[in-house]
């Protein structure tokens, strides 16, 4: 059984786009198209990683990775943040730690993704 | 300005003339008990010299001395001081000399013996004609000063005028009633290259027009237009220089009357060169920058459609690959899906850059409306938005164009159904609803939602060119190709938006039940 990846992304071409890449390659995709399901899911099934969509309406992927980090049952599960904008990270870090003591993602992808890259960070992420 | 004031009870100096030696002492020191700078004079000559000498205000002058008497003296002293009191003191009964005397004009007569009353009533009296003279001399020299003073600002205010004309940067030209040119300044003068020596009152100021602009702006100064009647307030023209280039102005003006009689005109003219330059280069930099953004917009936008497209070609690939035809079909549905996009865009961007006449065939709107209901039904379902439809079956066939429709209904409802996603709401239950009534020679399309509504900011730039609240999903050519689509129509776009309620767009298009009819 190969390990569970929560896609969570407001378009549906994305969510598709992941969960085939995901599929061929030995995981087990699950998604959700905004932040209170894919807090949901997150809980009810336990993924091995999540990645994140940070660009979802009205702050879904920012408050969805807090909440993440600050439930018990989900703040060991690693996240990857999918982010629409190349700035280097430190933006989306402040964007989604500021101001609380939440640690930052464990990693970062920008759109488009790039299969090749995601695979590999997934890959050590959960080696 | 103040002169020092004469007063009664100030110390006067006082000339006493008289031969008698005893007489001039009882006097004197009558008078400097009463408070008087006293000088004594033995006889006329005598006297005459200490009048010259120390001003005296009052003089009193025995008449009967040897040598010069006191009518030469006072007749003397009136003409060195006119305003000098001459008291003469005459003899027992001596009415003659004193009758005399007064037609001299002296001041007073005391008969002799002097008593000390008869010498205060003449001095008081003597007094106050000084006084009084004073006072009208004083008001007199006010008065010269005054008229000094105002003809001083006069001439300021002339020079400041003057002044003001010819150092203003309009160019200030006035004309007489024959309009011959009367008033050239400098500003005029570099403004139109004549020199004022060259204009004034050997040139009409009609040369300076364009043939009939002249008359344009006579009418214009005679008319309520500009500024009311017999004025013209920034009026845009144009003027010709000397070298017979156009000069685009703003022309501000009056007749100018003298008693009611039409006395001239004057005009100023204000070069608009430097800012009909700036003018044109703002617009070129707003251009400039509009089409920048709009670029920029379009890569993100295009990008995203790009990402899509490899997205979809690399599942095609990843099914051919392993031979499963779902994902195969998954990786079409992208590409197809991606095409799409793309497809629209440039539909959009054609429709928005050309002038165009709407392909006008008759349809049904109401049929329109159905199929775009039907298009946006499954985006609806997944976001869980009720799409309500509300048709009016009294809407027959007309002629509109009705690709052009389809693609406005498709772009509010996908709006309205973007505004129910992006409601930060949670719990509402969202809907959208598309309407369609007949009113009169109109049909009416209403597309509402009850989403997050539009913020002020966002109205105000809801017709800018390629704005858009949906960051790199959206072009921001949406609204503007159904603006045009409607205008092209003839019809009419409106909304009506509360942040938090939701918003309706309406667009009235004209009910046409031919081709032809306008």
């Amino acid at each position: 059984m190969g390990k569970k990846i929560l896609v969570v992304d407001d378009e549906p071409e994305q969510i598709d786009f992941a969960s085939i890449v995901l599929e061929e390659n030995g995981y087990v995709p699950i998604s959700a198209a905004n932040g209170i399901d894919g807090m949901k899911k997150a809980k009810a099934e336990k993924p091995d990683l999540i990645l994140l969509d940070i660009l979802m309406p009205e702050r879904g992927g920012i408050g969805m990775y807090q909440e993440l980090r600050q439930s018990d049952e989900t703040k060991n599960i690693p996240v990857v943040i999918v982010t629409g904008v190349a700035r280097g990270g430190h933006f989306e870090e402040f964007m989604l730690t500021q101001g609380q003591d939440i640690p930052a993602p464990d990693g970062y992808i920008e759109k488009p993704m790039n299969p090749d890259v995601v695979l590999k960070l997934i890959g050590e992420l959960l080696s | 300005m103040v002169k020092t004031r004469k007063r009664f009870d100030a110390m006067s100096k006082i000339l006493v003339i008289d031969d008698e030696d005893s007489i001039r002492k009882l006097l004197s020191i009558s008078l400097i008990y009463k408070g008087y700078e006293v000088v004594t004079a033995e006889d006329g000559e005598e006297g005459i010299e200490a009048f010259k000498k120390e001003s005296p205000q009052i003089v009193l002058t025995d008449i009967k001395m040897p040598g010069m008497d006191g009518i030469e003296v006072l007749k003397r002293i009136r003409r060195l001081d006119p305003d000098a009191r001459v008291i003469v003191i005459t003899g027992h009964g001596d009415m003659k000399s004193a009758v005399e005397a007064l037609q001299l004009e002296a001041s007073d007569f005391i008969n002799k013996p002097i008593t000390d009353e008869a010498l205060s009533v003449a001095l008081k009296r003597a007094e106050e004609i000084l006084w009084m003279k004073s006072k009208l001399r004083d008001y007199t020299s006010d008065l010269e000063a005054k008229i000094k003073e105002a003809t001083d600002e006069l001439r300021a205010a002339h020079d400041f005028q003057q002044n003001l004309i010819q150092n203003s940067i309009d160019g200030i030209i006035a004309a007489d009633r024959h309009g011959s040119v009367i008033v050239f300044n400098q500003g005029a003068e570099n403004l139109l290259g004549y020199s004022a020596d060259e204009v004034i009152a050997k040139m009409q100021m009609d040369r300076i027009y364009p043939s009939g602009v002249a008359e344009m702006i006579k009418e214009e100064l005679n008319g309520e237009a500009y500024g009311g009647k017999d004025r013209l307030v920034n009026y845009e023209s144009v003027i010709i220089s000397k070298n017979g280039e156009e000069i685009p102005v703003r022309i501000s003006g009056a007749i100018l009357f003298d008693n009611g009689a039409t006395a001239g005109v004057v005009c100023f003219f204000q070069d608009l060169r430097q800012i009909k330059r700036l003018q044109k280069e703002l617009i070129e930099n707003e251009r400039l920058s509009a089409t920048g953004q709009a670029v920029a917009g379009m890569a993100h936008y295009v990008k995203n459609i790009l990402n899509g497209l490899q997205g979809g070609v690399y599942i095609v690939n990843t099914g051919l690959r392993k031979n499963k035809s779902d994902v195969l079909r998954k990786g079409w549905g992208m590409v197809e899906n991606n095409v799409a996009k793309i497809s629209d865009l440039v539909t959009n961007m054609l429709i928005y850059s050309k002038d165009r006449e709407p392909e006008l065939a008759p349809c049904f709107p109401n049929d329109i409306a159905q199929e775009v209901c039907d298009l946006m039904q499954e985006k609806a379902r997944q976001s869980k938005i009720e799409l309500v439809r509300d048709l009016d079956p009294s809407i027959n066939e007309c002629f509109l164009d009705p690709n052009g429709i389809h693609r406005c209904l498709l772009n509010l409802v996908g709006n309205a159904i973007d505004s129910c996603v992006l409601d930060p709401e949670k719990d509402k239950t969202c809907s959208v609803a598309i309407g369609t009534r007949k009113e009169g020679d109109w049909i009416r399309f209403d597309i509402s939602d009850n989403g997050a509504g539009m913020t002020k900011e966002v109205q105000e730039k809801l017709f800018d060119r390629f704005f858009s609240t949906k960051g790199p999903k959206g072009t921001g050519l949406g609204l503007l190709v159904t603006r045009k689509i409607v205008e092209e129509h003839g019809g009419s776009i409106s909304y009506e938006s509360d942040p938090g309620e939701g918003t309706t767009f309406t667009m009235r298009l004209p009910y046409r039940r031919s081709p032809e009819e306008a």
